[in-house]
C-alpha cells in the first residue's frame, strides 16, 4: 500500500470528521428527542448560548484542577522513574505497589478520597494525579532503561562518571517516552479533572454537565464535554509544537 | 618489527598471555594469547566473524574481566589504572541530538577541558579531517564518509596514543569505502598515532597495514602475525603485485579454514 501524503491524510481525517458529525446530525433528527439525543448543531447552540456560565464561571476552575493536578502528576511520575532508575532496590520495591494503585479503577477509589479529602480542590487534583502519574514513570523509566549498550559503553572509554552518563546519553535518549508519555498524561489531565468534578465540586465544568444531566439537558449536558474535548487536543497540539521543536531527531536513535 | 626485538618502551600495547570467556558461554574463547603492537605502527586484527575480534577491544577498554594474563597500553596495565584509548566503533554512534562540533567535543567534555579550548581543538580536527564547516550542524544532515571522519575527529579527541578502530568502514557503500581507506592512512601518516584496526576485510588489512594479526585456533590460541611488504606510502595499484595477490589469498584461505568452509 502506498503511504499517504500529509495533504491526503488531512483531507481524509476532515473528511471522517465531517462524516461521523453529518451520522450523528441525521440519527439525531431521525430520534426526534433531543433530549435523549441532540443534534450537533443544538450543542453548538448550546455553548454559546451559555458561554457566560461555561467559559467564565465554570471553566477557570476546571482548568486549576487540569494544570495543577496535571503538573503535579508529571512531576510525581519523573520523581518516581529518576528514584527508581537511580536504585534497582527502590525500582524492587516501589513498582509492584505503583502497579497495584493501578489496578484499582480511579473512579471507584475516587468516593474514598471525598471521605477524607471533602469536596476540595485537593481531592479533584489528588483524582487527576491518581490516573496520570503512572504512565508518566512507566514510559520515561522504560527510556531510562533503554539507552544503547554500545554508546554506553563508548562514554565509559572515555571515563565518564555514572551523573555524566545520565546528563549526556541517559536523559536524552529517554526523551522520545518521556515526550509519548505526555501525549497520554495531557488529555488525561483533562479527563481526570472533569471525573473529579463529576463526584461533586461546587465549580467547574463536570459539575455543570451533571447539573444538566439532572435536568434532562441533553446539549447542556454535552455542551462543557466537547469545550474540554477541545481544550485537550489544544494542549495536545502544543505538546506536539514543543515536541518537534526539541525532538528534531526522534527515529534515529 | 620482530617481537623479540621490541623493547617495553616501543610497545604500545602488549597482550601477555590473556585468557578470557564469556560468563554465559560454556567455552572458552581466548587460551593464552599474547600480541604487542608497536608504537607508532597500524596493525590489522583479521579473523572470521564470530571469532572474537570486537571482544579484544572490549578487553582493552576494559569492559570485561579477563581470566588470566594482563594487557598494557604504554606500559600500564589496564587493570590497575584507568588507561585513556580512542575507541571508534563499527557504527559512527555521532549523537543524534548533538551538533557535530558537540560530537566531536564529547571526550573533552568529560575530561573537563575547558569550553574554550574545547572550541579551539575541535575546530582543529573538523579542519583535520576535512569537515571544517559543518560545526553547526547536525549528524543527519552529513554523508555516511562525513559521518565516519566526524566520529574520527571525535576519536582524536579523546588525545589518546592509541587508536582501536572496530570495522569503521564496514557500513560504507565500497567506493565510499576506498576513498576513507586512503585517507585514513593519510592521516596516520601524518598524526603519529598508533592504530589497531579490527576488520574481516583482507585487502583492506593488506591496504592498510604494516602488519596483520591473524586470530586462528577454537578456542583461540593462536596469533599469527604477517608482515605487509608494501611501502609506507601506498596505492592502491599495488595491490595487483603478485607477491600482495598471494598474501591475500594465503590470508583467506586460512581464515576460510578457521570458519571451517
Amino acid at each position: 500500500m502506498e503511504a499517504l501524503t500529509t495533504a491526503q491524510k488531512k483531507r481524509w481525517r476532515i473528511g471522517f470528521g465531517i462524516f461521523l458529525l453529518v451520522l450523528w446530525q441525521l440519527l439525531a433528527m431521525a430520534i426526534g428527542r433531543s433530549f435523549i439525543l441532540p443534534t450537533p448543531v443544538a450543542v453548538v447552540q448550546n455553548i454559546w448560548e451559555n458561554r457566560y456560565a461555561i467559559f467564565v464561571e465554570n471553566l477557570p476552575a476546571t482548568m486549576e484542577v487540569v494544570l495543577i493536578g496535571g503538573g503535579l502528576s508529571i512531576l510525581l511520575g519523573i520523581g518516581f522513574a529518576l528514584l527508581m532508575d537511580a536504585s534497582p532496590n527502590a525500582a524492587a520495591a516501589i513498582y509492584p505497589v505503583l502497579t497495584v494503585t493501578q489496578t484499582i479503577p480511579v473512579m471507584c477509589i475516587a468516593p474514598a478520597l471525598v471521605l477524607w479529602l471533602g469536596y476540595s480542590v485537593q481531592m479533584r487534583v489528588l483524582v487527576v494525579i491518581l490516573s496520570n502519574f503512572f504512565t508518566v514513570t512507566v514510559d520515561l523509566f522504560d527510556g531510562l532503561q533503554s539507552t544503547r549498550e554500545d554508546r554506553t559503553e563508548l562514554l565509559m572509554t572515555y571515563g565518564a562518571s555514572r551523573w555524566q552518563m545520565f546528563k549526556i546519553l541517559r536523559f536524552p535518549s529517554s526523551l522520545p517516552y518521556f515526550f509519548s508519555a505526555m501525549r497520554v498524561a495531557v488529555p488525561w489531565s483533562v479527563v481526570g479533572a472533569a471525573v473529579s468534578e463529576w463526584l461533586g465540586a461546587p465549580k467547574g465544568l463536570g459539575t455543570y454537565s451533571r447539573n444538566c444531566m439532572v435536568n434532562l439537558d441533553a446539549a447542556g449536558l454535552l455542551a462543557p464535554l466537547v469545550v474540554l474535548t477541545f481544550i485537550a487536543l489544544g494542549m495536545n497540539a502544543i505538546l506536539r509544537v514543543i515536541e518537534n521543536h526539541v525532538l528534531t531527531w526522534r527515529g534515529e536513535i | 618489527m620482530d617481537d623479540g626485538k621490541m623493547t617495553d618502551s616501543e610497545k604500545m600495547l602488549d597482550i601477555r598471555h590473556i585468557s578470557f570467556q564469556y560468563d554465559e558461554d560454556d567455552y572458552v574463547l581466548f587460551d593464552d594469547i599474547s600480541f604487542t603492537v608497536g608504537r607508532g605502527e597500524f596493525v590489522s586484527l583479521i579473523g572470521p566473524s564470530g571469532s572474537g575480534k570486537s571482544t579484544i577491544f572490549k578487553l582493552i577498554n576494559h569492559f570485561l574481566p579477563l581470566r588470566s594474563g594482563e594487557i598494557l597500553v604504554d606500559g600500564k596495565d589496564i587493570s590497575k589504572e584507568r588507561v585513556e584509548c580512542g575507541y571508534m566503533p563499527q557504527h559512527d554512534l555521532l549523537f543524534p541530538w548533538r551538533t557535530v562540533e558537540q560530537n566531536v567535543m564529547l571526550p573533552m567534555e568529560i575530561q573537563g577541558v575547558p569550553k574554550d579550548k574545547r572550541k579551539e581543538v575541535s575546530d582543529e580536527l573538523l579542519d583535520r579531517v576535512g569537515l571544517s564547516g559543518t560545526q553547526k550542524k547536525y549528524p543527519r544532515e552529513l554523508s555516511g564518509g562525513m559521518r565516519q571522519r566526524a566520529a574520527f575527529a571525535r576519536t582524536l579527541a579523546t588525545g589518546a596514543q592509541l587508536l582501536l578502530l572496530d570495522e569503521p568502514f564496514s557500513a560504507l557503500d565500497s567506493i565510499t569505502r576506498i576513498s576513507m581507506q586512503e585517507w585514513i592512512l593519510q592521516q596516520w601518516d601524518t598524526l603519529h598515532k598508533t592504530i589497531l584496526f579490527v576488520t574481516h576485510d583482507v585487502e583492506e588489512a593488506i591496504f592498510l597495514s604494516q602488519k596483520i594479526l591473524v586470530l586462528s585456533g577454537k578456542p583461540i590460541h593462536n596469533v599469527t602475525q604477517v608482515d605487509v611488504p608494501l611501502p609506507k606510502e601506498r596505492s592502491r595499484e599495488m595491490l595487483l603485485d603478485p607477491d600482495i595477490l598471494r598474501l591475500k589469498e594465503h590470508l583467506v584461505d586460512q581464515l576460510r579454514q578457521e570458519a571451517g568452509e
